[in-house]
């Protein structure tokens, strides 16, 4: 039954993404990989708002919340995704002006467009294609918990290569508007899900003698001005970042206009009401220690324990449909990086064969390593906005029309990048300060050294 | 021209509020050992912050009405 339900959901989305398809065929890669400047705010609001709920979210933030028993990834995680949005507001109508001026389909090639040089281009994809991978890994960490949730007697490499066959079935078959189709049918069902787990918690709190929230769930820490700093800090390095993600810029660029982003973008902070839920759910599973399985997996656990099996396997469709989509556009911007911007010259025909075959070895990769290893899915999270942010520097010098060398620009990126990742891995105490932080002021004192970069006072559009 | 310009800073100013709702508080509250309902209060008024964001995202994007499109 519970199985049952969850194929149905699988295939449901699975249909709806080759009827998107049907009577497109032999499109042009810019159509297939970003949709370029064809959607409108509904369908640019259900593509981008697709990152607030990915398995990141619906698994990892109530996870993160019960392994720790504190409050402080709650207020990190809804904090950056919150404040990204008014930062959308200003940097996206702009990032899609420069991006139509150049043809951009994605950051590399609207940065390696403005500074017109393929280096840029090479290496700002080199960089997002390396920090991608461990998103690729975060989805099938998430994918893993929901197939052990199901208790199938099929180990589970099998099935993470299965979810990974369907992943890119669905980008195969309708490209980036198959994607944003597939993103409609995910948020009903997972809105559904998240709404029907919350209220249970809530009808069936005080069954099984709950332990008090505020013994379990803990404040402050031991080191609060440290915390405090970590979530200040990381706060605002992953809002920035949150806003030059790959597949924020490919759903940027789908855009139809500036006009149809800022519509979009107003209601994105009320659609986060469901994290308030998503915290419920969390709450319950710390103070029903019982029912406690796999960290990331509380979500699900508190799900399996309250639903009857067929809603359970419904919810479980939701949440594998939530990471299959997710992974769905961040293949299709990825593809359109690497045959774009890093392996020169590949005819327009050609691009979306080559796109294709990176999408397998992505999927490929990210359920290796996702088998291999056992981080928590908010680590990793953060692991990629302290490589992310170190491309801000450059997107804000193409939105405020101003202009460096090539090789400082690289240099600068770099430096940051070396710099961001070094503190990371080699965890030197900072007083809870993000690694990204000395990263950044590194890339910006490389910029800045030969004084302010110039204003552009010959913006030609190079490519279009 | 001077109309304009001072739009402009009144829209950023508007966009900039939920990033002082939500970060000059936080040390305050963090600390604070108050809790509604056994939630920290932190929390609770970060939840309160996302319909203010909403209203600000939509008073930024009236004050950005005309020639908008530019």
């Amino acid at each position: 039954m519970m199985f049952g339900a969850f194929l149905i959901v699988l295939t449901l989305a699975l249909g709806l993404s080759f009827v998107s398809g049907r009577g497109a065929p032999g499109q042009d890669p810019k159509v297939f990989f970003a949709a370029r400047g064809q959607f409108g705010a509904l369908l640019f609001f259900l593509l981008s708002v697709g990152e607030t709920y990915s398995i990141g979210s619906v698994l990892g933030f109530p996870g993160g919340i019960a392994a720790s028993g504190s409050i402080d990834v709650a207020l990190w995680f809804v904090g950056y995704i919150l404040l990204a949005f008014p930062i959308g507001m200003i940097l996206y109508p702009r990032l899609w002006r420069v991006g139509q001026r150049f043809g951009a389909i994605t950051l590399p090639d609207l940065l390696g467009g403005y500074f017109d040089s393929r280096l840029v281009a090479c290496v700002s994809g080199c960089v997002l294609v390396v920090l991608m991978l461990p998103l690729g890994t975060t989805q099938f960490i998430g994918l893993g918990a929901v197939f052990s949730a199901l208790a199938l007697p099929v180990p589970p490499v099998i099935l993470s290569s299965l979810a990974a066959i369907l992943a890119f079935l669905f980008v195969a078959s309708a490209g980036l508007r198959g994607a944003a189709l597939t993103a409609a049918l995910k948020d009903f069902l997972i809105l559904i899900a998240i709404l029907t787990v919350a209220l249970a918690a809530l009808v069936f709190w005080s069954r099984g003698a709950p332990q008090p929230l505020a013994t379990v769930l803990h404040g402050a820490g031991p080191h609060p001005v440290s915390s405090c700093m970590m979530i200040v800090s990381t706060i605002l390095v992953q809002s920035l970042g949150f806003c030059i993600a790959p597949q924020t810029a490919a759903a940027v660029f789908s855009a139809r206009g500036p006009e149809t982003i800022r519509r979009a973008q107003i209601w994105m902070p009320l659609y986060m009401v469901l994290f308030p839920l998503l915290a419920v759910v969390a709450f319950y599973g710390l103070t029903h220690p019982t029912i406690m399985s796999h960290r990331d997996g509380i979500f699900l656990s508190v799900a399996s324990f309250l639903l009857p099996s067929w809603l359970y396997g419904i919810v479980a469709g939701g949440v594998a449909l939530t990471a299959l989509v997710w992974l769905g556009v961040v293949c299709l911007s990825l593809a359109a990086i690497v045959s774009r911007s890093i392996v020169p010259h590949v005819p327009p025909d050609a691009q979306k064969r080559l796109g294709l075959l990176v999408i397998a070895v992505y999927l490929g990769l990210s359920v290796i390593t996702a088998s291999l290893q056992t981080t928590l899915i908010v680590t990793l999270n953060r692991l990629f906005y302290v490589g992310l942010v170190q491309l801000l520097p450059a997107v804000l010098l193409c939105v405020s029309e101003r202009r460096v060398k090539a090789p400082r620009l690289v240099t600068a990126l770099v430096a940051g990048l070396m710099t961001g990742a070094g503190l990371f891995f080699s965890g030197v105490p900072m007083g809870g300060l993000s690694p990204a932080i000395p990263g950044l002021a590194v890339n910006f004192l490389v910029l800045f050294q030969s004084g302010r970069p110039e204003k552009n006072i010959d913006p030609v559009s190079r490519r279009v | 021209m001077s109309v304009s310009f001072s739009g402009i800073r009144l829209r950023h100013g508007v966009l900039a509020l939920p990033f002082c709702a939500v970060l000059l508080p936080m040390p305050f509250l963090y600390g604070a050992s108050f809790r509604v309902l056994g939630v920290p209060l932190a929390l609770v008024w970060l939840f309160a912050c996302l319909p203010l964001t909403t209203l600000c995202l939509a008073l930024a994007s009236y004050l950005a009405e005309p020639g908008a499109n530019r």
